[in-house]
């Protein structure tokens, strides 16, 4: 059972540049679900799109099941949500932004001071929101989205502009709350170390596509099976022949020679051949093909 | 009942905001000018307190420059500001990501603003009775003025000035839902009551938005004899932009 599906969805500006094709989103249930892609790739454009912000232009959006043009209201008071900077009013104290929301959620009084100590900005009283650092504008903006208990958590990129410490805490804090309360979380970034700690699903969007879907456990397949041995010789045609008459297939890349992983001694002995035969091996390496290079050969 | 919801947390959010204030310090801005002045001429005010009808002329004298000048500019300013927090703080996503119509958010927040109008108006009213008393209790000698309070006249006035206001309100709502840059509603707005200033000797010079309130004072105050349709012009003016305005919201492609 998918939390969010879309169905072909596109959009395109004013003046015609697409900004999103065809895209069919799956987000499980429960699932923290990383959305991926550089700078306007179309994440904010999709989030918003989910949100309502945006009028759609073709395709479908269903979120908990139903289709989003007919039930917004309702789906809306399931959904906390936080796209891009916080939004605040800074004349106005932590306390009052939350009274604003539990007015619109009718959500109870109570509320408010629990996802404060969530936040950790229960000491903060009556200073004004535009005092804030922007830290604690990012803390008070998951605490609005959380304040009304919402079964599906829409964060664009809730991270920014944060130390360290902070992006430790707000992952630490999603954790948390995806595991205790069994919301659905879609989280967009575009770094993923940043959220590969976190989540359990990942889409990731390159110039308004969807390149990959799945589960963190498929990408890391995906990076197996694109793992290689890289060699840079002094004369990398000789040195494919040799491989090759090896058995192994050997493909020149740039000026690096590319081969599928094998056993260590394989290498050795691949090595050896190449020195008798006067080829001068600079180096040998297992390409680093983690998630982060599988990320960037993806949206190349 | 979700729209009540809706006008209360629109109520809180103006809470100490500039326009809070405005609405607060407008109003009581001439009746203190007035006390002052009072309590300088002390021996003017003596001879006025004891007139029957001396609540009459103090609260006419008291809309002279409400109604020309600070009435229509603070409508501009207050109106502006409201509106424009969601701007001002990129707030816009936020609240069209709430549980609520955009029909009832684009009300509520007119209906806002429109309470904050008879805010002013009762605080404007308390402090014009305070500027007729304070002097009486201050000047030595002097009486407290026995003249009856014309109360029918000053709540039928005051209604009639929300009603020449209701146009001012709605251009400035309009504006200020449409551009995020606060100066083109507020600068719109003093051209357009500069627009009224000048026209006000000309014939037609209640179809031109902004100078009902103007009009009507000059009218109350004797100035201008003949009868013009200025409330009912108003009223039209109000109904018809804010219809206009209505729609542009709600078919407003981007909603933060």
């Amino acid at each position: 059972m998918y939390c969010i599906e879309t169905h072909d969805l596109c959009y395109q500006f004013s003046n015609g540049q697409p900004v999103l094709n065809r895209i069919n989103l799956q987000v499980p249930n429960g699932s923290i679900f990383g959305f991926l892609g550089p700078n306007g790739a179309g994440k904010t454009t999709t989030l918003r799109l989910l949100l309502g912000l945006l009028k759609k232009q073709d395709g479908s959006i269903s979120i908990f099941g139903k289709d989003l043009a007919k039930n917004r209201i309702n789906i809306l008071r399931n959904t906390g949500s936080l796209i891009e900077s916080p939004s605040l009013y800074g004349h106005l104290s932590a306390m009052e932004n939350l009274k604003i929301q539990q007015t619109m959620y009718q959500c109870s009084p109570s509320r408010i001071k629990d996802v404060l100590e969530i936040v950790g900005l229960s000491h903060t009283g009556h200073k004004k929101t535009g005092q804030f650092s922007l830290g604690m504008k990012q803390r008070l903006s998951i605490a609005i989205a959380l304040l009304h208990n919402p079964s599906l958590l829409i964060l664009d990129e809730p991270t920014n502009g944060l130390d360290p410490n902070g992006i430790i805490e707000i992952r630490d804090l999603l954790k948390k709350i995806n595991a205790e309360l069994q919301i659905t979380i879609v989280i967009s970034s575009h770094l993923l170390s940043e959220i590969e700690k976190l989540v359990t699903h990942i889409g990731i969007i390159n110039k308004g596509q969807l390149l990959f879907q799945g589960t963190l456990p498929q990408l890391q397949t995906k990076q197996c099976l694109n793992a290689r041995f890289i060699f840079q010789t002094n004369n990398n045609t000789a040195a494919a022949a040799i491989i090759t008459a090896n058995g192994w297939e050997a493909t020149e890349q740039n000026d690096l020679l590319c081969m599928p992983l094998a056993e260590d001694q394989v290498i050795a002995s691949l090595n050896r051949q190449l020195v008798q035969n006067g080829i001068e091996v600079y180096r040998i390496m297992r390409q680093q093909n983690d998630l982060e290079s599988i990320f960037i050969n993806l949206v190349k | 009942m979700r729209f009540l919801y809706c006008f209360k947390a629109e109520w809180i959010k103006k809470r100490g905001s500039l326009a809070a204030w405005l609405v607060i310090i407008g109003g009581f801005f001439t009746p203190a000018i007035r006390t002052f002045a009072a309590i300088y001429r002390s021996d003017s005010t003596r001879k006025a307190l004891l007139k029957p009808d001396f609540w009459s002329n103090h609260w006419l004298a008291s809309w002279d420059t409400i109604a020309m000048f600070l009435l229509p500019l603070g409508v501009i300013l207050a109106t502006s500001l409201v509106t424009q927090i969601e701007f001002k703080n990129n707030t816009w996503k936020q609240l069209h990501t709430t549980p609520q119509s955009f029909t009832g958010i684009f009300w509520a927040k007119l209906l806002v603003i429109l309470v904050m109008l008879v805010q002013f108006l009762v605080i404007f009213t308390i402090g014009t009775y305070l500027s007729g008393i304070i002097p009486s209790l201050i000047i030595s000698n002097a009486s407290w003025p026995t003249g009856a309070i014309p109360y029918s006249k000053i709540f039928s006035e005051s209604v009639y000035f929300f009603v020449d206001c209701l146009p001012i309100v709605a251009i400035q709502f309009l504006l200020s839902l449409q551009f995020k840059n606060f100066l083109v509603p507020v600068g719109t707005g003093m051209a357009l009551w500069i627009t009224s200033m000048v026209s006000l000797s000309w014939k037609y010079s209640y179809l031109v938005p902004f100078s009902q309130g103007a009009l009507f004072y000059l009218k109350t105050s004797g100035r201008i004899t003949r009868d013009l349709p200025v409330h009912e012009v108003a009223v039209f003016y109000f109904t018809v932009i804010s219809i206009i305005s209505y729609i542009l919201y709600i078919t407003k492609k981007e909603k933060g």
